[in-house]
C-alpha cells in the first residue's frame, strides 16, 4: 500500500549519478531552449530528457512520448523515456523501456548503465552487476557498483572502493554516494562531513537535499531547512526540494510551516495524488478533517486505481464520523484484504463496538504479514482491554499526562489505555503516523501539539491549556517517560498546578530500564549488586560530581551534553574503569528507531563524540 | 522465534503492564508467574493459553526447550526479580533464544506517582534505585547525596524496618520519605513507615541537589 522504500532510493540514486550541478540547470534549461520549436524526434527526445531533470515529469513524458512515436527504433528514445520513469519512481515501467533500448543498442553503454539502477532498486544485485561488468570503462559504474555493495549488505567494502577513486579523482557524486553508504553504516558524523565534501564541490540539487536530511537527522534541523531552501533555488520548477521543506517542518512539529511549503510544492504540480494524499496527511495531524477529505477525493480522482488513496480517503471518513457510509463501502469490498478487514475493525473500535472490531483486526493480521500483521494483532488486543469492564473510578482528573515508552505505541499500559478511552480531546505530541492512527481508535478528537518557530516552550503549553475545558477530560501523549527529560511535561504540571487543573501522570517504559537491560551479558551481572541496583545520572552533574561514579554501581548516564562535557566524562571513566570494559550505548532521538552499540572505555570518547545528544550510555558494574 | 520470553508486569499489576508484554505472554504456550498478588493473577490469567507457578529456574528452562513459555515477574524483570535473572542466565549459559520486553521499573513508576522529573534545569540530576535485599545485604550500597528508589515485591514488615533503621542513620532527623502501597500512598518520617509487599520508597537526599544551570 505504500511506495516502497526502493523505489524512493532509485530516484535518489539516479539523481545522484547524473546529478545536477548549478551550471546544469542552465545546460538543460538550454537545451530546452535550443529545442523549442522544433517537432523532430530528436528535438522531442532532447527537450524530454531536460524536462525530467529539470523535474517536468508530466511535461517529460509528453515529450518522450511524442518522440517515440515518431521514431519508434531510437534507443535514446526508449532509454531516456525509462530515466524519466526511474526518476517518477516507476520502476516496473522503466525496466520495460530500458530492456527495449537495450535490444536496440547492445554497446551504447547508457541504457544499460541504467537498467543496472534499475536492477539495483529493484534488489537485483547479480543481475545489476553482470550489467556493470559489461560497463567497465564507464567512469559512473563506479558509483552503482559501490552502492551495489551498500545493497548487498557489504557497505564497508562499498566504501573502501570509492576511497580508492576519491583519491584519484574526488567528485561530488563520488563523495555523495559514500555519503549514502556511510549513513547505512550508521555512520552520520562521516555522512554529513561527506556530504560538506560534495556539496563544496558540486552543489547540485541531489546532494543538497541529502545533506539536508543528514543534517536534520542529526538534529540540525536549521541548516538542514536552509539547504532544502538552496536545492529549491537550483531547481525552482521541482516540488521536491519543497516537500523536503514540508517533512523537515513536520518532524519537527512546525505543522503550519509544513503545509506552507506543502503548497509550493502542489503550486508547482497541482495533480500530483502523491502530493496530495502528503497534504492531506498534515491536515490530518492539524484536525483538519474536512480539508484532508477533499485533497483525498482529488488525489483519488486523478488516481482511481490507487488502493492506498481509497484507503487514506475511508480513514478521513472514519475520522470524521460517518461510520454507517464507511461500513456499507468495506462491506462492498471497498478495499483489498487485509486493509478492508482492518479499516472495518478501526471504524467499529471507533464507533465504540470493541468487542466486534477484534475479530476484525485479527482476520486483517492473518491475512498480513510483517509489521501490519504485527499492528492489527495490537488492535485486537487494545480491542479486547477496552471491551472488558473498567473498576470502578471515583472521579476522573481533569487533565492526563501519558508516556507510550520507546516502542510506541505497543508499550502503552493499560491504564494509559483506559484514560485515553475516557478523554474528549487528546493532545498529540508525536510526529510518528503510527501513533497518530493509533490514538484514532479512541473517540477523542486529536490534536497535534503544533511549535511556533521562536516561540518559547512555555507556548505550547499555554495553548493547550487554554484548551482545557471544566467537566472535560483531556489527555497529552509523548513518547517515552513524560517526566524524563520532558520539559513539557514539567511545564503542563506546573501550570496545571497554578490554575488548580487538576491531573494525573503515569509510569512509562523509558531509556532508563532499557539501557540497563544492555549490560546483561556482562559477566559482573548477577553478581549480589548486580542487577538489583543502579544509579542514573546526567552526564554533566557527574562530571561535577565524580565522587559519585563508583563503578561498583551499575550506572545509566543521559549523555545531553557537548563536545567538552562529552570528553570530561570519557576522561573521569578512563581513570575509573578497565580499558577493555565495554560501554553500551543507546543512541537516536525522536521518533527515530534506538541504536544499540558497544564501545570498549579506551573508545568511550570517540564513540560517544559520534553519536547524537539523545544518547544513553550503560556502565557495567566493575565488581 | 524465541523460546523464552521474560516479562515484567510493572509495579501495579494490571494498570502498569505494558500491552507489548501481554501480547508476548499470549504467544506463549505457558506463561510461568511468581506474582503473589491473586488478582493480579486472575487478570493475567485472562490473557495467558495457560498460565502456572514456577518451581524453579531450572523448570522454566527445560519446559523452554521444548517450545515458546513466557515468564512473567512483578516490576522490571531485569531490576526486581531474582527469579527472572536466575532464568536469564541459564538461558544465556544453554544457549536458549529468550527476550526480555520493556517494563516499567520501580523508578519509572514512583517518577509518575510522585511528580519527580530527571533531567532538565528542573529536575533531579542523579537517582539511585535498590531492591530491598540488596540493601540489607550491603547498607553501604545506597549513598544519602542521592534520591533513593526502595523497593520489594515480597517485603515483610520486619525487613523493611530493619533496612530502613539502617538508612535513617545517615539522614538528617526527621527526614520525610514517601511511602507508595498497593492501598495508597504516604508520606512519613523514615521510622514511621510501614511498607510490605508489592511496595516502593522514594526517599529524598539529605541534602537538596544542584540543578542544573540552563544552557
Amino acid at each position: 500500500m505504500k511506495p516502497s522504500a526502493a523505489s524512493a532510493e532509485g530516484r535518489s540514486y539516479l539523481t545522484c549519478l547524473i546529478g545536477l550541478p548549478p551550471s546544469g540547470r542552465e545546460e538543460w534549461t538550454a537545451a530546452l531552449g535550443r529545442c523549442r520549436g522544433k517537432k523532430g524526434a530528436s528535438a522531442m527526445r532532447s527537450a524530454g530528457r531536460a524536462l525530467a531533470l529539470l523535474g517536468r515529469g508530466p511535461e517529460a513524458f509528453a515529450a518522450l512520448d511524442r518522440a517515440i512515436s515518431l521514431d519508434a527504433g531510437s534507443h535514446e528514445g526508449w532509454a531516456w523515456r525509462g530515466e524519466a520513469l526511474l526518476l517518477a519512481g516507476r520502476r516496473d515501467e522503466a525496466r520495460l523501456a530500458l530492456d527495449r533500448a537495450v535490444s536496440l543498442s547492445k554497446a551504447w553503454p547508457w541504457a544499460r548503465f541504467l537498467r543496472a539502477v534499475c536492477l539495483l532498486t529493484d534488489g537485483d544485485t547479480e543481475a545489476a552487476q553482470k550489467e556493470l561488468e559489461a560497463l567497465a570503462p564507464l567512469p559512473e559504474a563506479m558509483l552503482v557498483s559501490a552502492l551495489l555493495e551498500g545493497q548487498r549488505g557489504e557497505a564497508r567494502k562499498g566504501v573502501d572502493a570509492l576511497e580508492r577513486e576519491l583519491a584519484q579523482r574526488p567528485t561530488g557524486p563520488l563523495f555523495a554516494v559514500r555519503a549514502l553508504l556511510r549513513r547505512g553504516l550508521r555512520d552520520l558524523p562521516g555522512c554529513l562531513s561527506d556530504l560538506h565534501e560534495a556539496a563544496a564541490l558540486e552543489p547540485s540539487a541531489w546532494i543538497l537535499m541529502q545533506r539536508a536530511d543528514a543534517l536534520n537527522r542529526s538534529g540540525f534541523y536549521r541548516l538542514a531547512l536552509a539547504d532544502a531552501a538552496a536545492a529549491s533555488k537550483v531547481l525552482p520548477d521541482s516540488p521536491e526540494p519543497h516537500l523536503q521543506a514540508a517533512n523537515i517542518y513536520f518532524d519537527q512539529a512546525f505543522y503550519p510551516e509544513a503545509l506552507a511549503e506543502m503548497e509550493l510544492a502542489l503550486e508547482l504540480r497541482p495533480d500530483d495524488a502523491a502530493l496530495l494524499a502528503r497534504r492531506a496527511r498534515f491536515h490530518l495531524v492539524l484536525g483538519r478533517l474536512e480539508e484532508a477529505e477533499k485533497s483525498l477525493d482529488r488525489a483519488c480522482a486523478l488516481s482511481p486505481g490507487d488502493g492506498q488513496l481509497r484507503f487514506d480517503r475511508l480513514n478521513v471518513i472514519t475520522l470524521r464520523g460517518r461510520y454507517a457510509e464507511v461500513l456499507e463501502q468495506l462491506r462492498n469490498g471497498a478495499l483489498d484484504e487485509p486493509f478492508n478487514s482492518y479499516l472495518t475493525g478501526y471504524a467499529l473500535c471507533r464507533k465504540g463496538d470493541r468487542a466486534g472490531s477484534v475479530a476484525h483486526f485479527l482476520t486483517a493480521a492473518e491475512r498480513a504479514d510483517g509489521g501490519f500483521a504485527e499492528r492489527c494483532r495490537f488492535y485486537a488486543l487494545v480491542c479486547r482491554v477496552l471491551s472488558k469492564p473498567e473498576k470502578k473510578i471515583a472521579s476522573r482528573p481533569q487533565f492526563y499526562l501519558c508516556g507510550v515508552g520507546i516502542h510506541h505505541p505497543y508499550q502503552i499500559t493499560t491504564e494509559i489505555l483506559r484514560a485515553l478511552d475516557s478523554c474528549e480531546v487528546i493532545y498529540n505530541n508525536l510526529g510518528d503516523p503510527q501513533v497518530s492512527e493509533f490514538l484514532g481508535l479512541f473517540r477523542a478528537d486529536i490534536r497535534a501539539v503544533t511549535r511556533v518557530d521562536n516561540e518559547p516552550a512555555m507556548g505550547r503549553v499555554q495553548r493547550i491549556i487554554a484548551g482545557l475545558k471544566p467537566g472535560r477530560t483531556s489527555g497529552f501523549v509523548t513518547r517515552i517517560h513524560p517526566f524524563i527529560y520532558r520539559r513539557i511535561a514539567r511545564d503542563l504540571v506546573t501550570v496545571c498546578a497554578e490554575k488548580k487543573i487538576s491531573y494525573r501522570a503515569f509510569g512509562a517504559v523509558s531509556l532508563t530500564e532499557v539501557a540497563w537491560g544492555l549490560g546483561t551479558a556482562e559477566p559482573d551481572h548477577g553478581a549480589k549488586r548486580g542487577p538489583f541496583g543502579l544509579r542514573v545520572f546526567d552526564l554533566v552533574h557527574l562530571i561535577k560530581n565524580a565522587g559519585q561514579l563508583e563503578p561498583a554501581h551499575p550506572t545509566v548516564v543521559y549523555a545531553i551534553a557537548n563536545d567538552d562535557d562529552r570528553r570530561s566524562f570519557a576522561a573521569l571513566v578512563r581513570e575509573r574503569y578497565a580499558p577493555g570494559q565495554s560501554v553500551y550505548f543507546l543512541a537516536g532521538s525522536g521518533d527515530r528507531e534506538q541504536q544499540v552499540v558497544s564501545a570498549p572505555v579506551k573508545d568511550l570518547e570517540a564513540k560517544l563524540l559520534s553519536l547524537d545528544l539523545g544518547t544513553v550510555m550503560y556502565l557495567p558494574p566493575r565488581q | 522465534m524465541e523460546n523464552l520470553i521474560i516479562c515484567g508486569l510493572g509495579v501495579r499489576v494490571p494498570e502498569e503492564t505494558t500491552l507489548e508484554t501481554l501480547q508476548a505472554l499470549a504467544d506463549c504456550r505457558v506463561v510461568y508467574s511468581d506474582l503473589d498478588d491473586e488478582k493480579g493473577r486472575a487478570w493475567l490469567a485472562g490473557y495467558c493459553a495457560k498460565l502456572e507457578r514456577p518451581a524453579s529456574a531450572a523448570a522454566v528452562l527445560k519446559d523452554a526447550a521444548g517450545g515458546r513459555v513466557g515468564l512473567a515477574v512483578w516490576g522490571h524483570p531485569q531490576s526486581s526479580s531474582r527469579l527472572a535473572r536466575e532464568v536469564e542466565l541459564g538461558a544465556q549459559k544453554a544457549a536458549l533464544a529468550y527476550r526480555v520486553y520493556g517494563a516499567i521499573s520501580p523508578i519509572g513508576s514512583v517518577f509518575a506517582r510522585s511528580v519527580s522529573f530527571l533531567g532538565g534545569d528542573y529536575g533531579y540530576q542523579g537517582i539511585q534505585s535498590y531492591d530491598l535485599g540488596t540493601l540489607l545485604d550491603d547498607a553501604e550500597a545506597a549513598t544519602t547525596e542521592l534520591p533513593l528508589v526502595l523497593y520489594a515485591e515480597r517485603g515483610e514488615l520486619a525487613r523493611w524496618k530493619a533496612a530502613l533503621k539502617l538508612l535513617s542513620r545517615g539522614y538528617p532527623a526527621g527526614h520525610k520519605a514517601r511511602l507508595y502501597a498497593p492501598e495508597g500512598e504516604t508520606e512519613a518520617v523514615l521510622a514511621a513507615l510501614k511498607p510490605g509487599d508489592r511496595c516502593v520508597v522514594l526517599i529524598p537526599p539529605a541534602k537538596p541537589l544542584e540543578v542544573r544551570k540552563k544552557t
